[in-house]
């Protein structure tokens, strides 16, 4: 079996009940990804499967055969086409203090750039619905307020960049 | 979104003291690249899964290994007959390393299945079979005397066993806090208002992300260890003692931890993993996952009766408090975390009378220690809740109630403590600064509530630091302390940059390591940027005064080279930056080497350290068909001394109060009458999420440069779990709530409301 990792082809040699989050930690080891509850309720493994963010830690990993995974590591990388937005989204959580102890950062910036990417939200997302769409990544550290706040910081500037035609500045 | 009445006086550096200077360790988190223990690699790693009881109490008659041995992949099953080895613990050493013969609670290891994979380590526990004869299980309900639920532990005083903390023996009671000022029954007896009444406390789970993990190996009988412990130094002597070795025989590395909120206090896996790295002779990895985290350890459960005496023009006269506290199987922490709720049980009130009585009592729960701003968190809300019916009951306005009577500064909590050396009436009055919010939608009632409370922090009077300055210009700094997400390595370079005048991008600050690091006593305690900051702080202080000394000997004034507003200054007129200076050494590699200790010379012996002291306001909304509480804004004041980087005590403040919010109104482990745990993961374990956390929140720090640590920084981080909690309660009482238990669900919520409409 073979699948796409960030782009490149990759062979997907694994038991059918490896984990895809320890199939990308152990195998590929791309460690950006973390493991934490196990139920698909905290977003510290979300990496995007064809495109849609996925928990890694509920998922098997033969199911990603033919399919494309990325992860924080490939966004991450410059070579990435959405490269731009993730590093809008990395600079803010870095200027708005929206990183502490670190291990929900990589989920949280991966939701983030699929919601751009699949134009789920913009500048003008309102609040709530900001809420709602980030619930599935929990943070113990930050309170929340810091991360919303790089968010829209990154959003607003994106916005700011499509006016002067895809310029970053 | 914040404003700070006192911004720092000094002109800043350039990501020096004062600035809100982003973190060093940032891109390496955001990029993915940041490796915590479960990411290191080790060639030939075996893997470790525990076998756990089922059972709360019970005699444990076998273990059956048999068919486990037999499975694919199995290097070796580890049972209690394999370890040679006593008890742990550092206040009280009760715990085995597995059960021995008993089982106390369920969910204590047994067995530990070392396989060459952790699937198949997986596997082969499910196979791992045991015989236990059930006993009824102790609660903390029942009578702490009965002996047919008394377990025999081990309970001889650990390696930390104090003054402040020592064993109680009797019954299931492990140790008891006693305080008493004055005769508070005649007091009680000549009150004009008397508030009484019994609570209840949950037992919240801290929830680190990243679950407990360590790594080990033995090496020409040395023991190596990679954990994601707070406190390694401690850790590396419990360890030692276990097995018999000298202490620099045992080396503790830690890299970037995934939070910890007291979790990750003292031992938790680290004996496991050592004993199995013994037995199967190579590197073994055992990371808990959160299901097997939550049994680990959690926060302590309390019921408390509570009785607060005051005149009829609101002068508060007696405080009477009976608490006990769940500390589980195994005492931990519990001890301090009584004595420190005990301590502070009566709020930073000016009380003639006080009366604590505050027990640690074993049952058969899983064990329980140390969750952020432990003490403050469970008392700290009922004293608030009475404090406003007294309010009410006189006609003394709520906040002129506690202004009047709060702990000025000079003043004692406890004859034997440091007195008060925090602004709390400042404190109170940031917090009234924001107007409520009157955001309320049809059917909901608004409430606004009030809560002050301090904690004593920083642990120990001590620290250790060493900064080598190299004659290139960079710097490293050289501390025992956990980088766990507090930002410990950003301020440590804040502090050298701003005496050294160097960037912070040419400053490293590496994991400790009790090898190579010096000694820390703990990560925890809100004392990292005010104690081990200080020994950063003299360590630069010591280069400088090597600097000069160079300096004079190379411009030929010996003795007459001063440090001028980041510059050396010769009596003769010479002049050298600091990265002039070092570059005088005589070979490009040469350094200084800056040594900085904390708790010698003039250093005073406090306890506590320094007071964390914050005070909250909160408006909520009920709604009153369904009791569901939103909380609509929460403003605190710390009173951090000074902010040494703003925005990190912002962040701090603010993610403390949401974590301090869910542990208020929905956060709690349920527990089985027999003490087993009833929501055993994050399916049913309930944290904030960007949706239930509060909606807007500000934090307005006191500055006034008055902390024992560097330019004046006390630590901060904790205090909202004192004032929170009373805010969010008292708002809710305001709302027509008034709850005895928390947390604060809709039900309770509905109910109380009801309850109050009946009465009325």
């Amino acid at each position: 079996m073979r699948t796409t990792v960030n782009g490149a082809a990759t062979a997907l040699d694994v038991a059918p009940d490896v984990l895809l989050i320890d199939y990308v930690r152990d195998e590929l080891g791309l460690r950006g990804a973390k493991r934490s509850c196990d139920v698909q309720v905290c977003g510290a493994c979300t990496v995007l499967l064809d495109g849609e963010p996925v928990s890694a830690c509920c998922m098997f990993a033969v199911d990603v055969a033919n399919r494309h995974v990325q992860t924080v590591e490939g966004l991450a990388s410059p070579d990435h086409p959405h490269h731009d937005i993730f590093r809008r989204f990395e600079e803010a959580f870095v200027a708005n203090a929206a990183v502490q102890c670190g291990f929900c950062t990589p989920g949280f910036l991966v939701t983030l750039v699929h919601l751009v990417i699949d134009a789920r939200v913009d500048e003008r997302t309102a609040d709530d619905e900001l809420r709602r769409l980030l619930r599935g990544n929990l943070c113990r550290c930050t309170g929340y307020a810091p991360v919303l706040a790089a968010a829209r910081a990154a959003l607003a500037q994106l916005a700011s960049q499509q006016a002067t035609g895809g310029l970053i500045a | 979104m914040t404003a700070y009445t006192n911004p720092p006086t000094s002109t800043s550096r350039r990501n020096g003291v004062g600035s809100s200077a982003a973190r060093v360790d940032a891109r390496l988190k955001t990029s993915g690249a940041a490796r915590y223990v479960g990411d290191l690699r080790f060639a030939g790693l075996k893997h470790i899964k525990v076998v756990r009881s089922p059972v709360s109490r019970g005699v444990l008659l076998t273990v059956d290994t048999m068919q486990a041995r037999a499975m694919p992949g199995v290097v070796r099953i580890i049972t209690a007959d394999d370890l040679p080895y006593g008890p742990f613990g550092h206040l009280l050493r009760d715990q085995p390393i597995l059960a021995d013969g008993a089982v106390r609670f369920a969910g204590e290891p047994v067995a530990l299945v070392v396989a060459d994979s952790e699937a198949e380590a997986l596997r082969a526990a499910a196979q791992v079979g045991m015989e236990i004869s059930e006993l009824p299980a102790a609660t903390l309900e029942l009578p702490t005397d009965r002996p047919d639920l008394l377990d025999n532990r081990g309970r001889e005083p650990g390696f930390l066993a104090s003054a402040n903390v020592t064993p109680h023996p009797v019954g299931n009671v492990c140790y008891r806090y006693e305080h008493t000022t004055g005769d508070v029954e005649a007091l009680v007896a000549a009150a004009d208002v008397v508030v009484e009444g019994s609570y209840t406390f949950p037992s919240a789970y801290q929830y680190a992300m990243e679950p407990h993990g360590a790594v080990g190996h033995w090496n020409d009988g040395r023991l190596e260890l990679w954990s994601s412990c707070q406190h390694p130094f401690l850790v590396r002597q419990e360890l030692a003692r276990l097995f018999g070795l000298e202490l620099d025989h045992v080396r503790i590395q830690v890299p970037l931890i995934g939070g910890g909120f007291g979790s990750k206090s003292y031992l938790t896996v680290e004996p496991l993993v050592a004993a199995a790295a013994l037995l199967v002779e190579a590197p073994v990895r055992l990371l808990n996952t959160v299901e097997e985290a939550m049994l680990t350890t959690r926060q302590h459960n309390m019921t408390a009766t509570m009785t607060t005496a005051a005149t009829a023009d609101g002068e508060l006269i007696a405080r009477r408090v009976r608490i006990a506290m769940d500390t589980g199987a195994y005492a931990t922490n519990g001890p301090t975390v009584t004595f420190i709720t005990g301590l502070v049980a009566p709020g930073p009130y000016a009380w003639p009378g006080v009366d604590v009585v505050a027990d640690c009592v074993y049952t058969n729960r899983s064990p329980a220690g140390s969750y952020r701003g432990f003490g403050a968190s469970h008392t700290q809300w009922i004293g608030e809740l009475q404090l406003d019916e007294v309010a009410r009951r006189t006609g003394v306005d709520r906040v002129e109630l506690r202004r009047r009577n709060l702990l000025r500064r000079g003043m004692r909590m406890h004859p034997g403590l440091k007195p008060i050396d925090a602004d709390l009436v400042a404190c109170l009055e940031r917090v009234q600064e924001d107007p409520a919010t009157t955001d309320a939608r049809v059917g909901q009632r608004l409430g606004r509530g009030f809560g002050v409370a301090v904690v004593p922090a920083g642990a120990e009077y001590t620290g250790n630091a060493i900064v080598r300055l190299r004659r290139d210009g960079r710097a490293t700094v050289v501390v025992g302390t956990s980088e766990i997400g507090q930002g410990a390595r950003t301020v440590f370079s804040q502090i050298v940059a701003e005496v050294l005048g160097i960037d912070p991008a040419d400053i490293a600050v590496p994991g400790a390591d009790t090898a190579t690091t010096p000694y820390d006593r703990s990560t925890g305690a809100s004392r990292s940027t005010t104690m081990v900051g200080l020994a950063v702080y003299r360590a630069c202080g010591d280069v400088l005064a090597q600097l000069a000394t160079l300096a004079a000997r190379r411009w030929g004034c010996p003795g007459e080279v001063e440090h001028v507003d980041g510059r050396l200054v010769a009596a003769t007129g010479q002049s050298a930056s600091v990265h002039e200076a070092v570059a005088m050494l005589a070979t490009a590699s040469d350094e200084l080497v800056g040594r900085g200790r904390v708790g010698v010379g003039d250093d005073p012996a406090d306890f506590p350290v320094f007071w964390e002291a914050c005070a909250a306001s909160a408006t909520v909304a009920v709604d009153e068909a369904t009791g569901r509480v939103t909380v609509l804004q929460v403003v605190t004041s710390p009173d951090v001394g000074r902010a040494l980087n703003p925005q990190l005590v912002e962040v701090q403040d603010i993610g403390c109060t949401v974590q301090a919010a869910g542990q208020t109104l929905f956060e709690h482990l349920e527990h089985a009458p027999d003490g087993a745990l009833l929501s055993p993961s994050l399916a049913q374990y309930q944290v904030p999420t960007t949706e239930l956390a509060p909606r807007h929140m500000v934090s307005r720090p006191v500055e006034n440069a008055d902390g024992p640590g560097p330019f004046g920084a006390k630590g901060c981080g904790e205090g909202p779990f004192g004032s929170v909690p009373a805010a969010i309660t008292t708002a809710l009482a305001d709302a027509g709530a008034s709850l005895t238990e928390l947390p604060a669900t809709p039900e309770r919520v509905w109910s109380a409301i009801r309850r109050a409409d009946a009465a009325r």
